[in-house]
């Protein structure tokens, strides 16, 4: 694919930094990769120096973590009910990682990791799978349940069942294309609009300009808000393995 | 020494923070209301949209496969295109009583004296199946 420089499909491209070849596979580090170990490593860092502190009072940055700590723990509980708290620092990994991929995205020549289906539908699969995993263990067989709605007359009982197992085969696919449309949507946008400033230079550049600017504030709101939005729909999920009865 | 003048320093603070909060809660209270309900709107209406239209898609990207697995070309597309497309309603439906719960939850966390009339009788009334 010959995508120039200045096209605003460029910053989805994928640089192989070290290649590595497994038996025929490329597993090589790659720029996402990259931006993958630095997302790890800055919440990392962000957790450990905000709360090395441990203040009665804290200060701004131990307020930063304790509201994210505080913000998942509520959404488990209110979600999930008190059997969540064990999946709570699952959760937190999720959430923390996607917020910081797409807010580290809004960074000047970033790579934004979630803009790429595969990373999104990576996270929601291995959601979706430990979510299943966790409903045998918890209920046997009966979390098939799950796929028989109560209260159905039996005529219609099978086609309904076959609905809502397409309906929970489909669940990982849209949690992960929601988090991917919305950020290379963003992004795309966000170059289509830098590419008119330039265009249409010293007479025309500054409406595109001045609307860049009220739109990154509104893709560091989407950054947060489908940060947000995958964190509370793998909770419903993991409470419908929980409770699978309808 | 600081023993007698803490509670009532305390108690000031209490006053001016309620007058404060009472005070904001007047100038931007609705302003600020209606951006947060803006942005989690948003979020709601991406989801359904999404859940509807992937849903389709699966479906009808399945019954392909299937077919030219299977040589049985128009089959199974049209009735897993159905198929998706109900189970896509059948998602909405459940995002819908979702959004239903927690607005009747904020409602009951925000406290009887505001809330909305019409938020009291929704439920997840029409939404039964039958």
């Amino acid at each position: 694919m010959a995508t120039n420089e200045h096209s605003p499909l460029a910053q989805f491209e994928i640089v192989r930094k070290i290649e590595i070849n497994l038996g025929g596979l490329d597993a090589s580090f790659t720029n996402s990769s990259a931006w993958m170990v630095g997302i790890v490593v800055a919440i990392t860092l962000f957790l450990t120096y905000a709360m090395s502190g441990r203040a009665m009072v804290p200060g701004r940055m131990q307020s930063l973590a304790e509201i994210s700590y505080e913000f998942i723990a509520n959404m488990i509980r209110d979600n999930v009910g008190t059997e969540g708290r064990r999946y709570f620092p699952f959760i937190f990994t999720l959430f923390m990682f996607i917020l910081f991929a797409n807010l580290g995205g809004m960074l000047p020549y970033s790579f934004t990791v979630t803009s790429h289906i595969i990373v999104t539908f990576a996270l929601a699969a291995v959601v979706l799978t430990g979510v299943t995993v966790i409903g045998f263990i918890k209920n046997g067989v009966g979390f098939l349940r799950l796929f028989v709605p109560s209260g159905v007359p039996a005529a219609l009982l099978p086609l309904l069942v076959v609905i809502e197992v397409i309906s929970y085969f489909v669940r990982p696919v849209s949690l992960s294309v929601r988090l991917f449309a919305n950020m290379m949507a963003g992004h795309t946008m966000f170059k289509v609009f830098g590419g008119f400033v330039i265009a249409l230079s010293w007479w025309g550049g500054w409406a595109p300009l001045l609307f860049m600017v009220a739109l990154t504030g509104l893709e560091i709101g989407i950054a947060m808000l489908q940060a947000y939005v995958f964190t509370i729909l793998s909770c419903l999920y993991l409470k419908d393995a929980l409770h699978p009865a309808h | 020494m600081s023993d007698p003048r803490k509670p009532s320093e305390l108690e000031d603070l209490d006053a001016r923070l309620a007058a404060a909060r009472a005070e904001q809660r007047a100038l931007s209270g609705s302003e600020r209301e209606s951006e947060g309900e803006r942005a989690s709107a948003h979020g709601w209406a991406w989801r359904v949209a999404i859940e509807m239209v992937v849903a389709v898609a699966v479906g009808g990207a399945v019954g392909w496969y299937l077919d030219r697995w299977l040589g049985t070309l128009p089959l199974f597309l049209i009735l897993l295109f159905f198929l998706g497309a109900g189970a896509g309603v059948n998602n909405v439906v459940r995002a819908a009583k979702e959004m239903n719960r927690a607005a009747a939850e904020e409602d009951a966390r925000v406290g009887g004296a505001t809330a909305p009339p019409d938020k009291e009788t929704d439920g997840t009334g029409g939404n039964q199946r039958t």
